[in-house]
């Protein structure tokens, strides 16, 4: 009497291994085509990485010139357009995919150049800002205690002096602008900077700050010491001669 | 000092705030009024704005002449580039 109920439960085939030896048997069916649709898909994307390295080349011959002469003249360091322009080719074969056959490729390997050359300037830009404490002395303060007394009032040689110019004339004037460049290159950098990507930009203070993502205080301040110095070499160079 | 009256430093700064952002209410009065009193913030506002024009006309001219940078990248510079892809 005792076995009566073991005998029950050896019975050869019980609904759940029914089930399982039936999955087992469609996984042995199937198996080969769900490992042939992995395997082209990788022949598949080995076919078309190789597709884009070739693309890249042809396009790194064709366009390598114009974009590092861009990158350059936009930087001023050929040493570093060169590099910029190494890694637009390398983030354009990364992102492939995202290039629209209709837009020529010109003009893609451009936005993604115009792009880079912005980080590089945020990061610089960035880098001056963030430091608040040297931002506000050292050499800053000293800069400006060249224009103003304890007071904050302007020091007597540096008070501006009357130009008497006629913009009209002096915006085609040779002689000036070679003045105004000479001043512009004896800024030091971070001055520089901040006066370059204004003017280079053509945007307006927020959408700058918000590109950059610095206080609009701090750039207006970076802009008011360039502003100072441009102003004296310029009076002291052309107008009081 | 007096809520109203500026400094020649804080004048000039707004100056350029001004020409860069915009200014608050309370900004523009007062540097109304600093100008009001004060020649060589006046000046120095008038000139700021004619070097704005000026900077913003020969931006471009200020980078390093083209012809100078318009040579040609070698073919080991493309090369690099081409391995650097991979």
């Amino acid at each position: 009497m005792a076995y009566k109920p073991e005998k029950q439960n050896q019975s050869l085939c019980p609904p759940d291994r029914i089930i399982l030896s039936f999955i087992l048997m469609v996984h042995l069916h199937l198996r080969k085509y769900l490992y042939f649709s992995i395997a082209t898909n990788q022949t598949f994307n080995l076919k078309r990485l190789s597709a884009s390295k070739d693309k890249l080349t042809t396009w790194v011959h064709e366009y390598s010139d114009d974009l590092v002469n861009w990158a350059s003249y936009k930087t001023k360091d050929r040493a570093l357009a060169e590099d910029l322009v190494q890694e637009t080719f390398i983030s354009a074969h990364k992102n492939i995919n995202r290039f629209e056959e209709k837009s020529s490729p010109k003009t893609w390997l451009f936005s993604i150049l115009r792009n880079k050359i912005a980080d590089t300037y945020r990061n610089k830009i960035q880098q001056y800002t963030s430091r608040e404490s040297d931002f506000n002395t050292d050499d800053n303060s000293n800069l400006l205690e060249r224009f103003f007394n304890q007071h904050n009032e302007w020091n007597s040689a540096s008070k501006p002096n009357e130009w008497n110019s006629d913009e009209e004339e002096l915006l085609d004037n040779e002689d000036f602008n070679l003045v105004l460049k000479a001043c512009f290159e004896n800024l030091n950098e971070k001055s520089f900077l901040s006066i370059q990507y204004k003017y280079l930009k053509g945007k307006n203070g927020k959408e700058i700050c918000q590109e950059l993502d610095i206080t609009p205080s701090n750039f207006w301040q970076l802009l008011h010491r360039a502003k100072l110095q441009v102003r004296e070499c310029v009076e002291g160079n052309w107008f009081i001669h | 000092m007096h809520f109203m009256f500026l400094s020649c430093k804080k004048a000039t700064e707004l100056i350029e705030k001004e020409l860069f952002s915009s200014l608050t209410m309370r900004e523009k009065i007062q540097l109304m009024m600093h100008k009001s009193m004060c020649e060589a913030c006046t000046r120095y506002g008038k000139q700021s704005k004619e070097l704005d024009r000026y900077i913003r006309f020969n931006i471009e001219k200020f980078a390093p002449s083209k012809n100078a940078s318009s040579t040609k990248v070698t073919d080991k510079y493309k090369k690099k580039v081409i391995d650097a892809i991979d």
